[in-house]
């Protein structure tokens, strides 16, 4: 009973919430107040850290603003929007072709996928299981045959290499026929009616791809996993519902179905970006197919259970997204409406907010060391204007996403600014990212490298405290950049603690977790 | 059998409450009696003692030009029949209402929350530098903060019973009580009132409407017992007689509230460093982001009660008159510990464990801290200017005191020969405004002064705009010949006005 009623309410980032206009309007109007407070209310004192507060500031304005904007349809989700679904008495039960697509997964975990893709509750439906282990050369491709050979599901293996994941299933595309398609990854296993809740959709004929949230059975695994989990409820939550009333729903590359001739019309998956759902789902969008979010879990798939993939699976993203601002920018695309620009914009500039933060959190440091500030203003002044936003944000935050955003989840998100920076930095050099599919199972060893820019924050900040209270002594502009050390340091810490060797105190076995699922 | 084991359980957390609120009123009562209860009177004190010194009537009429509500002045003056009025024993009224006040907001506490939310707010609430200063102070501040428990006691009592379909006329009367008693305390008790229907308006409007009539009336029955005290005032003029100079707030002032309603009256280098942790309390913000944390509505009645009245009045003080004072808003302390100590509880355990540490540790310190420091803003020590004046002022000599209305804590201890006036000259005893300050007056009476003594010794405190203009006119004209600073804001002067002896001596 305790369980079922925890199952529950992992579930509660799928009901819609309900947040007043008001309240959005209004925080819109207190970020506008606190930037515009910023940018000209107070005298700047050094211009080179003002351009630098003030680049922040307009970015997190553009945050704020968009993603009001984005909750904004929340209210909206009781009207009929745009596609029609399909009458029961309408019989529409078109065929699909259901790819599992495999790169070497350990076999029980495919195998899992396996067993719940052929006791889908559909009429029509045939399973295929995409086999990349050849090219990719792990050891386990033939194996994976057998186990397709055993529960009589055709193994389609490629022998050509290109395009990662995307070229795997347009491979497959070329040897399949069925109008509706539908794709898992290996570790995602669907629930029965996975098909029944997302084919109807299509009864409209101008819908392009109907996706599903992607929700982590390994959720309570480990902090690792609850914040990779807490970060998905608040996207497939909250932002993809409001993203779905804009016909503007992000493709997400697994536990979705698409239709076959949408999909053939934009080339197939794309291939020249490693977020190749992310840009498949824009260029159909462009070509005027609608799209679909159905806010329900019907698959089920595994968190990446350790930092280092942790860290993959997001450079992965956040390479993908930039390279759509850099590559393909939304603005530019004509086909797309001014909602949907908007949204896939505010998606992909989510990446920048790592050079943000570290914009902010270098800040301090650098007041501390040279006493330089970018403003003159006191910091009551700074109180003033920026607690109401905050305390409204917070508000909004967790009101927009039913309660489910956590500190977890924030503090993983900024505490990911190097990634990004990092993924940035490859993106504006042009350096060859590879696709990697995100690791199956816990990866062991030493992860201290992923934190090797939190432990030097950890050191400046030491530094430069010393060197301020040296200069100015216990001074009211030391104590506040100090305090913000301090929330620095604290946001960063629940991630430093999951890099750190045997950080394994709060993990649950995992067959204690396959009954709680 | 299970029966049984439930009620020797309920009996033994009640023995276990009775033992926890005992020990804090202990504990209350030692730290008051070891740092509070014997210092110096305050400015304020001696007003009360000198309004509460009068008859009933004239202490009515007193109180009626004054800025504040007559209850507490006749409990005191009916204190003071029974047992005489030193300040020590003045004081005991004060603290008696704070040591009321701690099981007040656990039964509150309680039943807006879980048991371990309202013993840690009444923690919170007995090591608060702040309330217990002013439970050991001779003013109307630790009644109004009973009341004000008693009052939303009587208000969450009274919404659950509507909730829940039961009209019972005792919560109505109790809180209409309350409320009264409450008003007759304290001006701001208006803003209790007002925050209560804000909430009411914002989580109970179903409530508001059905039982509409009934609140009517209720507000008929508050408003009709507060005619005769408005008929008072208007009778002997609008806070005709001392009303104290308030500046006009700013955002520090505002923030210096908050934190000194928890951590008290700090020197300035500890009230900075305390300001200026401010982006902890946004860490804190962050914290409390876990799933399903959601502000439930008595958490958001306490954040509307601790927070909305002094917002509001730091908006009209900015924009029509400035009536912004921090003690005033003494009544929202309780909620703001309850507030504070559900927020801490909805946090996960290890941040909850730090966070009760770290709190009740800061709390501790700055208690010891404001009440053993000398230079501590709080402190007025007219008992010492007092003493010295005393031992050093002869007949040939005068006393002048500025503000005007300071003279009541120096003439209570003051013993020496020497006569006491005020600059500007004030008669206490007539009805009106303290007369303003004039430099052409104050040049007239001191060549008045010239002529008669050879020594004024010059009392500086509560600064009302003139200080630095009356100081400045002594320096310009007179030779200082000591100088002395007792307390924060509290200064001493001799200037000797001749140097042949004085013809007569009045």
């Amino acid at each position: 009973m305790e369980i079922l009623k925890k199952r529950d309410e992992i579930k509660d980032f799928l009901k819609i919430p309900k947040i007043s206009r008001f309240i959005v309007f209004l925080h819109a109007g207190l970020a506008i107040y606190y930037s515009w407070a910023l940018a000209f209310w107070f005298p700047s004192e050094n211009p080179i850290l003002f351009a630098l507060l003030l680049i922040g500031e307009i970015f997190h304005l553009w945050q704020a603003l968009t993603y009001g904007y984005t909750v904004w349809y929340l209210n909206d989700t009781n009207q009929t929007r745009l596609v029609t679904t399909a009458p029961k008495e309408a019989l529409f039960f078109p065929a699909v072709d259901v790819f599992i697509t495999v790169a070497g997964e350990p076999l029980e975990i495919v195998e899992e996928t396996i067993q719940a893709a052929i006791k889908i509750d559909y009429p029509k439906f045939k399973v295929f299981l995409l086999n990349d282990g050849y090219i990719l050369k792990k050891e386990n491709w033939k194996n994976t045959i057998s186990l397709a050979a055993k529960y009589k599901i055709r193994c389609i293996t490629r022998k050509f290499s290109g395009g990662a994941k995307a070229g795997n299933i347009n491979n497959a595309l070329k040897l399949t026929k069925s109008p509706l398609v539908a794709i898992l990854d290996a570790d995602h296993i669907p629930h029965e009616d996975f098909l029944k809740k997302t084919v109807p959709h299509f009864y409209d004929e101008k819908v392009g791809f109907v996706q599903s949230p992607q929700f982590y059975r390994n959720h309570d695994l480990n902090e690792v996993t609850r914040a990779a989990w807490e970060q998905q409820a608040v996207f497939f939550g909250a932002i993809s519902i409001s993203k779905n009333q804009t016909n503007s729903a992000t493709m997400c590359g697994t536990n979705m179905v698409i239709k076959r001739d949408a999909l053939l019309s934009v080339g197939g998956i794309c291939q020249t970006n490693i977020a190749e759902d992310f840009l498949t789902g824009l260029f159909m969008h462009e070509k005027g197919w609608k799209s679909v979010y159905v806010p329900e879990v019907l698959a089920e798939g595994l968190a990446p259970e350790d930092i280092m993939s942790f860290s993959k699976q997001h450079f992965r993203w956040a390479r993908g997204s930039l390279e759509v601002i850099f590559t393909y920018n939304p603005i530019w695309r004509h086909g797309l409406s001014f909602k949907q620009k908007l949204q896939y914009l505010s998606s992909a500039s989510y990446f920048l907010s790592g050079v943000v933060v570290l914009l902010n959190a270098a800040l301090p440091i650098f007041v501390l060391f040279t006493g330089m500030r970018p403003l003159e203003m006191t910091t009551m002044d700074l109180l003033a204007i920026f607690l109401p936003y905050m305390v409204l944000t917070i508000y909004v935050l967790q009101v927009s996403t039913n309660y489910s955003v956590s500190f977890r989840a924030i503090a993983f998100a900024v505490s990911s600014f190097w990634i990004q920076v990092k993924a940035l930095n490859a993106v504006i050099c042009g350096q060859k990212s590879k696709f990697s599919v995100t690791s199956k199972k816990k990866l062991e060893g030493n992860f201290l490298s992923v934190i090797i820019p939190h432990l030097t924050y950890v050191c400046l900040a030491i530094w430069s405290i010393y060197t301020g209270i040296s200069r100015e002594g216990w001074s009211a502009s030391v104590m506040s950049n100090v305090a913000w050390i301090f929330f620095n340091l604290s946001m960063f810490a629940p991630f430093i603690a999951a890099a750190l060797p045997k950080f394994n105190f709060f993990e649950k076995p995992i067959e204690q977790l396959k009954t709680a699922a | 059998m299970h029966e049984k084991s439930n009620a020797s359980k309920a009996a033994s957390t009640q023995l276990y409450d009775l033992i926890f609120l005992s020990l804090l009123m202990i504990l209350a009562t030692a730290i008051s009696a070891y740092f509070l209860l014997h210092q110096s009177i305050r400015l304020d004190e001696s007003q009360s003692l000198w309004q509460s010194s009068r008859s009933l009537k004239g202490l009515i009429k007193t109180i009626s030009q004054d800025v504040h509500m007559p209850l507490y002045s006749v409990l005191l003056h009916l204190w003071q029949r029974l047992v005489g009025n030193s300040i020590e024993t003045a004081r005991i009224p004060s603290l008696f209402f704070f040591l009321l006040s701690i099981p007040a907001l656990y039964s509150l506490g309680k039943q807006a929350f879980q048991k371990n939310i309202a013993r840690f707010a009444c923690l919170l609430f007995s090591l608060s530098p702040f309330i217990s200063w002013y439970g050991n102070e001779t003013r109307m501040y630790s009644l109004l903060t009973l009341l004000t428990i008693l009052n939303q006691i009587s208000f969450l009592k009274l919404i659950s019973s509507l909730q829940n379909n039961q009209n019972h006329r005792i919560l109505w009367a109790y809180f209409s009580l309350t409320t009264i008693l409450g008003i007759y305390t304290h001006y701001f008790f208006w803003l209790v009132l007002t925050t209560q229907f804000f909430y009411l308006l914002l989580t109970h409007k179903n409530l508001l409407k059905k039982y509409f009539n009934t609140f009517i009336l209720m507000l008929g029955i508050i408003l009709c017992s507060f005619v005769p005290w408005v008929l008072q005032v208007l009778k002997v003029g609008f806070f005709s007689n001392t009303t104290p100079l308030i500046n006009l707030p700013t955002y520090l002032n505002l923030f210096n509230s908050f934190t000194q309603f928890i951590f008290g009256f700090q020197a300035e280098k500890i009230n900075t460093i305390i300001l200026s942790l401010w982006p902890i309390t946004v860490l804190m913000l962050f914290f409390y982001l876990q799933k399903n944390n959601r502000l439930d509505k008595n958490a958001l009645y306490f954040l509307l009660t601790a927070f909305l009245p002094p917002l509001l009045i730091f908006l009209i003080s900015i924009t029509i008159r400035p009536i912004f004072v921090t003690r005033y808003f003494i009544f929202t302390v309780p909620s703001l510990f309850l507030f504070l100590s559900w927020l801490i509880y909805a946090y996960s355990k290890t941040v909850s464990y730090l966070l009760k540490t770290t709190f009740v540790s800061a709390m501790i310190c700055t208690l010891y801290l404001q009440n053993v420091l000398p230079n501590a803003p709080i402190k007025e020590n007219y008992r010492a200017a007092a003493s010295y004046l005393s031992s050093q002022s002869s007949n040939q000599d005068l006393i002048a005191i500025s503000a005007p209305f300071t003279i009541y804590p120096i003439e209570y201890y003051y013993q020496g020969p020497a006569k006491l006036v005020t600059i500007p000259s004030w008669n206490r005893y007539e009805i009106g405004p303290v007369p303003e300050f004039s430099l052409e007056n104050l040049n007239s009476e001191s060549k008045n002064f010239e002529k008669v003594y050879q020594k004024v010794w010059l009392v500086l405190s509560y600064d009302q705009g003139e200080e630095a203009e009356i100081k400045k006119y002594f320096d310009e004209k007179y030779h200082k010949v000591d100088e002395l600073v007792i307390s924060n804001g509290l200064r001493l002067y001799a200037y000797k006005l001749r140097y042949d002896p004085p013809v007569s001596i009045q």
